[in-house]
């Protein structure tokens, strides 16, 4: 679903952030990526999205690359940044029309999953609020319906826990798996790496750019825990 | 004291200077700073100009006090005008209200510290216009050595009193405003509304009924003599220096007063402005109400809500579609000679085609929102970059938002003037097609410029609309444009319905070119930022 192949990307001033990145994200897969501040995670999942362009590689999205066809790739993903800064002037309501008229969601089918999803993650009696005045928790719930309103078959979340409850976190890894056993993909960063060892089937590790080790869960950390594997890799990497 | 004057030089800072911690930023930031500058020298240098001719005037009218009375009640209408469009921003509805009062100071330091960045809002506005007709004054009629010292008195003076009044109004606006769910429309809709009538207060003044022109300007100086705040001000800088105790009482205690009244409300309005309205009440049977949009509809629909939503963004670039208005209004209800007076009284009837198109042009050309249409987006540029959308579908959207604002403002008012002044079919369609085309331009240019020039990194929205570098340039950019042919249409005096054609070509080939250019380089730009 997802192919990156020999990424790179630098940034005005000279600083790499990626650097000869591969990895491939197959239909059904939650694919983990992990790594530490500053490893190259959101410049990577910025250039998947097509947000942020590169300097070499390839990447593309169910077989349609995101230099050549952007719009195509955008219309099968959806993206959840880190920091959720939506539109403050909108209500919930408006800005969930107004992804689903974007992404050209059929009215009965955006009425139904608007419904359910903001049900799931108790939103219903804030949507026709502005956005202004929802806390940090909210937004990033709404930003999650907003990527699930058009069914996508990639979805690119950048830390997507942060900020949210324990009972919507759990509903979102809930969501994840659900979608991942109808063929939908996920790729997404993390730090909590008790999170991705027991939500993911795949994982990478990234560290200044380069990929340290990727995978199936199993082959990436063996009989060692995804954390003393992750310590590990990081520790050799600061040695050199 | 000393917080006070530590929260307005930091409110003054964010206002009038043009910040960058970076090398290149701080060179980039200066460069913008001096050109700021320089256009207000250059406005103040207009508007010398501007008396040394009106003191003709006044020399065969024999009446050189209308100079320091007349540019006085111009300096306090335009600060007035400024005054109602920024106090309710500034002082109720500010947008670090919530920071501000989250440091140790207390609230009244807080609120002198923005009363007193309100009085220097107004000190520049009088000032730009009262300081350069009174230097001509002075100049000119060989003032003497104490005129100065009163003069600069004066001026410091007398803001307080156009404070109080804009203040007063400003928290009536504010009130009102604060109260309702929809405030921000509230404070609009009711500083528009004070803000024309104002104008059209002012217009109805300056447009003297007398035929004759020297006996006209005698009279408007007596009467600004008999108005206290002028007769005090012209007496007290012409030597009876105890006018100015006079003139501090009157303007003084009026300030004093409303000072102590909105002290008390200050922190009130602020907050409930500040208060986010949450209903939680809304039911899933509303999204059936909620209908499809097609993709552009849709990025169009958000611009219009994001536009409309912010008071300031308004308040910035829809004065020239009011200002289109306002003329148009004079024009229709005062005939071509109310509308030639209202300009210059040595305007002859037929030129006002020619003006009348070129001031509809000036009015499309002024602040479009598209000149801080891209770093409006900030932080969120994420979502438009993330969407499957192209950058043409975006340009398009926030084009439209001008040519909203301005095309159905262009018909109005070149239909309006083609039936006032019986021009003629070919003449409606320059007075209509030229300001059109002009604002087509304008829109373009303001997205061509923004995105060279953007601002994405700003905590609050009016640093984009009112201090980028893109707003400014695009400024330049566009009164060049009209400035060039006017000038030449003035020096070659060709006709003029083929002279608007000629220019309607080129306004729309270079439109065409911008584009162009969207279409490809831009869309590479909106991406790289």
């Amino acid at each position: 679903m997802l192919e990156i192949s020999h990424l790179t990307k630098t940034y005005k001033g000279g600083k790499r952030a990626v650097d000869d990145l591969s990895l491939s994200v197959a239909e059904g897969d939650i694919y983990g990526f992990i790594g530490r501040n500053g490893a190259g995670k959101t410049t990577t999942i910025k250039c998947v999205t097509g947000i942020m362009t590169f300097d070499s590689g390839e990447i593309t999205v169910g077989g349609k690359s995101i230099k050549e066809d952007p719009i195509a790739c955008k219309r099968m993903m959806a993206y959840i940044p880190d920091n959720p800064d939506l539109y403050d002037s909108l209500t919930g309501v408006q800005y969930l029309s107004f992804i689903s008229d974007i992404f050209r969601v059929e009215k009965a089918e955006r009425d139904r999953l608007i419904e359910k999803y903001a049900a799931i993650f108790e939103l219903t009696a804030d949507l026709g609020d502005v956005i202004s005045a929802y806390s940090h928790g909210m937004k990033q719930k709404l930003a999650i319906i907003a990527a699930l309103v058009h069914s996508p078959k990639l979805m690119v979340l950048d830390e997507p826990f942060v900020g949210l409850d324990p009972k919507a976190s759990f509903t979102l890894k809930e969501i994840m798996r659900d979608m991942c056993a109808h063929g939908c993909s996920i790729f997404f960063s993390t730090h909590v790496l008790e999170v991705a060892e027991k939500l993911c089937n795949k994982v990478a590790i990234i560290r200044d750019g380069k990929l340290l080790k990727s995978g199936e869960i199993g082959s990436v950390k063996g009989d060692e825990s995804l954390e003393s594997i992750f310590l590990e890799l990081n520790d050799d990497g600061d040695r050199k | 004291m000393k917080n006070v004057l530590l929260l307005l030089k930091v409110g003054l800072k964010s206002s009038f200077t043009f910040n960058g911690t970076r090398r290149k930023r701080r060179i980039k930031a200066g460069a913008v700073g001096a050109t700021a500058a320089l256009g207000g020298l250059l406005f103040m240098a207009v508007v010398a100009g501007y008396g040394l001719m009106l003191s003709t005037l006044c020399d065969m009218a024999n009446t050189p006090e209308l100079l320091l009375t007349g540019g006085l009640v111009l300096g306090m209408l335009m600060s007035l005008i400024t005054g109602i469009a920024k106090t309710p921003g500034s002082l109720f509805a500010a947008k670090d209200f919530e920071m501000l009062s989250a440091l140790p100071v207390t609230d009244s330091e807080l609120f002198l510290s923005k009363l007193a960045l309100v009085y220097s809002f107004n000190l520049t506005g009088m000032g730009s216009i009262a300081l350069p007709f009174a230097l001509v004054y002075g100049i000119k009629y060989g003032a003497s050595f104490g005129f100065y010292p009163a003069l600069i008195a004066a001026l410091l003076i007398l803001p307080m009193l156009v404070g109080t009044v804009s203040g007063v109004i400003s928290l009536f606006i504010s009130r009102i405003s604060s109260k309702s769910r929809a405030g921000n429309f509230f404070m609009l809709v009711l500083s528009m509304a004070f803000i024309v009538l104002v104008m059209i207060g002012s217009m109805s003044m300056s447009s003297v009924p007398e035929g004759d022109m020297i006996r006209a300007l005698g009279n408007f100086s007596a009467s600004l003599r008999t108005f206290v705040p002028t007769g005090l001000f012209a007496s007290s800088v012409l030597g009876d220096y105890a006018n100015l105790l006079l003139l501090l009482l009157l303007c003084g205690v009026p300030f004093g007063l409303f000072a102590a009244l909105s002290a008390g409300l200050f922190k009130q309005v602020n907050i409930a402005f500040g208060e986010k309205r949450m209903r939680g009440n809304f039911k899933t049977k509303r999204l059936r109400k909620i209908g499809e949009k097609s993709v552009s509809g849709a990025l169009f629909s958000r611009e219009l809500r994001g536009y409309f939503s912010f008071y300031g963004y308004v308040m910035n670039t829809g004065v020239g579609a009011l200002m289109a208005l306002i003329f148009t209004g004079i024009l229709l209800f005062g005939g071509a000679s109310a509308f030639t007076e209202s300009i210059s009284p040595d305007v002859g009837e037929t030129v006002v085609l020619p003006l009348f198109i070129c001031m509809l042009c000036f009015c499309g050309l002024a602040s479009p929102p598209t000149a801080a249409g891209i770093s409006m987006e900030g932080n969120r540029l994420w979502i438009l970059r993330s969407l499957p959308v192209s950058a043409k579908d975006i340009f398009a959207a926030k084009l439209k938002l001008q040519l909203m604002l301005m095309w159905p403002v262009s018909v109005i008012c070149g239909v309006v003037a083609a039936l006032v002044l019986k021009t003629g079919v070919l003449g409606a369609a320059a007075a209509v097609a030229v300001p059109m085309a002009y604002a087509l331009f304008a829109g373009l240019a303001g997205l061509v410029i923004n995105l060279n020039l953007p601002m994405l990194d700003w905590k609050n929205p009016m640093v984009p609309i009112k201090r980028s570098a893109s707003v400014i340039v695009c400024m330049l950019v566009d009164f060049a444009a009209l400035a060039l042919p006017t000038v030449i249409y003035i020096l070659t005096g060709v006709n003029f319905l083929l002279f608007a054609a000629l220019v309607f070509v080129i306004i729309i080939a270079a439109s065409a070119v911008m584009w162009n250019w969207l279409k490809t380089g831009g869309s590479r730009k909106l991406y790289s930022l």
